[in-house]
């Protein structure tokens, strides 16, 4: 028992620390700061409080408010699949210590069992974080306040945790699999995890048509459940003191979990041994080498690892991919487009052209490959270091790959988008270097971020991307100011503020800011690039 | 061409790693830098690659000081740490392209250097592969491989021969010698004694972050070898430090 605690121990520390600030680090404090955990943990609590709203209000109008239990641990489970899946993967058996693990005196069950086990103890932070405010909702809503349904919901959200520690296991594992068979063939690996957000943004952008009908679907669903919604159907139940729904949820959860802690244990020396080996060819004949500048090999080398890192090209180019979809969208369904706008907000006014640049610039805003590379370069740092090329040209490099990337993006979705909504050549022209000018500042202020929080020490480039700070700020950050900027324009500002007017002074404050942010880097940042 | 001059390096929570560090090698020379581990031979050899900061002191490398002109210095030095961590995601060729390009290798020299390096260390076959395939000692080949194509007139190693197989490690003798007959330098750490020993023309050995002999490995070895030499002086300073 002792060495599963030490073991549980260790895995848990291993996957919070991807939330450590340097400066916590480097105290060797046990109490350390945990700023990342905390910010997750306000946004699942907002995302808990805006969909319990959400779906309380549709329900109580159908006068089914107890559904609330049901959708929200459908949902629960849908959003910790989609953030700690590909985490799990990496959790499981990515980590660099499976060698010194496995020649540790214990078995490859309480390996994995130790592994599952801080699997299960984060998302049941994630789930108590995204169930108890719904449950508040639901009594404040409802008017039926009960201590028994309260402490209900607190047991019982631990089997659900259960349930979504089972699911990202599942996925994870998936993806490990994949990635040790397209080890080669990164162009396999990259289509896998396209079709994997193609999923879940279809599911996101159906979820509002599910609304009207959704007290007859959730009811539904709790009469006859399929087989994969059982568990959220025991949950709901279980909350509101059925104890043989919880004696079946309780059983059940726990088998699943056994049971997948078993296979991945009897399997992890394989599973891990197979990730280490990789196929070397030695019939490499040298015919041409290629040449370029520096600063092109720079920013040639940032595609090449954003390219290679699957988890690295989907988590930082999200937005892009959004863009793209709605740029296609926008084109083929531009009548649709125009009326429900024309509807929202009435025709005509410029309206029009601030939401196409508000809604370009925003997801161009969440797109910050600068904000993690220097993190990613990891134990390589040295090489860049070491080599001939001012601290400037190192950061300009990283800023300037992530604004090649975006520009042909956004370029394409302001004149489609542009085109759908009959905006001018000027306004189009003035959405694009609005997104252009968000685009630079992020880019730019993304480096300065990571050189603030940098995270050389990540076991793995999955807590880098996914749990740093220096990725969770530029995300979440400019989706908030760009998002307040964007409502204040079409509810206040647009009354006296033409949007060209509004657009170019937007431009030439976002150009000073990333003025301001070359010149930090060039001062501060070069000194903290010397310290790392 | 590499001078040290009253090198000082403190990390953070107070441990002093190299104090007062005072060394030089002239080109055509190789510079064994022997001590315990711990000692400070790779905060000193990282310091004079340019990798790590330090608080006081100077390095110049051919004239140029690392702490004014990074640039300049870094331009003909090569730097190898212990167990050097590649670009993974690259293949061999790749990455080798890469340093030519940061280095601005000529365009007509890439080839015939590397076909030259890369044959000796029979790495050529493998450098289609992607890095994270090959084994340690490959990826030592590799990084000693994009050293050497730099054609440096410094070549700062850190535990070379750590890896490699003994072909490798008597062609690379080979080729440290070559950069000296054109005039380079070398400056390596190694706890292999008997290569310091027969490989070098000066040795220095430090101890808690201190350099307590430096000079030609003739007169530091004598009549003994360079074993007894550092254990008898390991010895001596402890017992000056009591």
């Amino acid at each position: 028992m002792m060495r599963l605690k030490a073991l549980v121990r260790v895995s848990f520390m291993q996957l919070v620390s991807g939330f450590k600030t340097p400066s916590a680090r480097r105290s060797g404090k046990t109490t350390s700061s945990y700023g990342s955990l905390a910010f997750l943990g306000f946004i699942l609590l907002y995302i808990s409080v805006m969909y319990s709203g959400m779906f309380t209000e549709a329900l109580r109008e159908a006068g089914r408010p107890e559904l609330i239990f049901l959708l929200m641990s459908i949902s629960s489970a849908a959003m910790l699949l989609l953030l700690f899946a590909f985490s799990a993967g990496a959790a499981l058996f990515g980590g660099r210590d499976s060698e010194m693990l496995l020649a540790l005196p214990v078995s490859t069950f309480e390996i994995m069992l130790s592994k599952t086990l801080a699997l299960f103890l984060e998302n049941l932070f994630a789930c108590y974080l995204l169930m108890l405010p719904a449950t508040v909702i639901y009594m404040t809503g409802a008017g039926e306040a009960s201590l028994l349904l309260l402490i209900m919901v607190i047991i019982t959200t631990p089997l659900l945790a259960l349930i979504s520690s089972s699911l990202t296991m599942l996925v994870g594992a998936a993806v490990t699999w994949l990635g040790s068979k397209t080890k080669g063939n990164k162009l396999a690996a990259n289509i896998f995890y396209l079709v994997f957000f193609a999923a879940v943004l279809y599911f996101s952008f159906n979820l509002n048509s599910l609304l009207p009908n959704l007290a007859q679907q959730a009811g539904a669903l709790m009469e006859s459940p399929p087989w994969y919604f059982l568990p959220f159907v025991l949950f709901s139940r279980a909350v509101f003191g059925d104890f043989a729904a919880f004696g079946l949820l309780l059983l059940g959860s726990l088998a699943v979990f056994a049971l997948l802690t078993c296979l991945f244990g009897r399997g992890y020396k394989s599973i891990t041994s197979a990730m280490r080996s990789a196929k070397t060819r030695s019939d490499f004949k040298l015919s041409s080498v290629r040449s370029s500048s520096q600063m092109t090999a720079l920013i040639r080398r940032e595609g090449q690892r954003l390219y290679s890192t699957p988890i690295y090209l989907f988590n930082t180019c999200f937005g892009l991919l959004i863009l793209l979809g709605l740029s296609v969208y926008a084109t083929i369904e531009r009548a649709q487009l125009a009326a429900f706008l024309s509807e929202a907000f009435g025709a005509g006014s410029g309206l029009s052209a601030a939401l196409v640049a508000g809604g370009v610039c925003l997801l161009i805003g969440t797109v910050c490959t600068s904000s993690v590379s220097l993190s990613l370069e990891r134990n390589t740092l040295w090489i860049l270091k070491e080599s001939p090329l001012e601290a400037e040209e190192i950061f300009f490099s990283k800023a300037l790959f992530n604004m090649t990337l975006c520009l042909p993006v956004a370029l394409i979705s302001c004149l489609s988008l542009g085109l759908a909504l009959s905006l001018s050549a000027l306004e189009i022209l003035l959405c694009f270097l609005l997104a252009a000018a968000v685009n630079a500042m992020v880019s730019f202020f993304g480096v300065l971020i990571n050189l603030k929080f940098p995270k050389l020490d990540a076991y793995n480039d999955v807590i880098i991307v996914k749990q740093s700070m220096a990725a969770v700020i530029p995300i979440f950050g400019s989706m908030f100011i760009i998002g307040a900027v964007t409502a204040l324009y079409l509810t206040l500002l647009s009354r006296f503020l033409s949007f060209p007017a509004f657009a170019l002074l937007c431009i030439l404050l976002l150009a000073s800011l990333s003025y301001l942010a070359v010149v930090l880097l060039r001062t501060w940042g070069r000194r903290v690039l010397a310290r790392l | 061409m590499l001078t040290i001059t009253n090198l000082s390096k403190t990390y953070p929570g107070g441990k002093l790693a190299v104090d007062n560090l005072s060394l030089e090698v002239e080109g055509g020379h190789i510079c064994g830098f022997i001590g315990h581990n711990g000692a400070g031979k790779s905060t000193t050899l990282k310091s004079a690659a340019g990798v790590l900061s330090f608080d006081e002191g100077d390095i110049v490398i051919d004239g140029h000081s690392i702490r004014r002109e990074p640039v300049a210095a870094k331009r003909v030095t090569a730097f190898l740490p212990d167990n050097p961590d590649l670009y993974e995601f690259l293949t061999g060729i790749k990455y080798l392209e890469f340093i030519a390009d940061i280095y601005e290798l000529p365009r007509s020299d890439r080839k015939p250097l590397i076909d030259k390096y890369a044959s000796a260390f029979e790495l050529g076959g493998s450098l289609g592969s992607p890095i994270s395939g090959y084994s340690h000692g490959m990826k030592q080949k590799l990084a000693l491989i994009s050293a050497l194509i730099r054609r440096p007139k410094l070549l700062i190693l850190d535990e070379p021969f750590v890896g490699l197989d003994p072909k490798a490690s008597y062609l690379l003798k080979e080729f440290l010698h070559e950069l000296c007959a054109e005039g380079g330098a070398v400056f390596f750490s190694t706890h292999v004694l008997e290569v310091a020993e027969k490989l070098c023309d000066m040795i220095a050995i430090i101890k808690q972050g201190r350099l307590i002999e430096a000079g030609k490995t003739s007169d530091i070895v004598g009549k003994s070898s360079l074993e007894s030499v550092f254990l008898e002086l390991a010895e001596e300073a402890v017992h000056d430090e009591a």
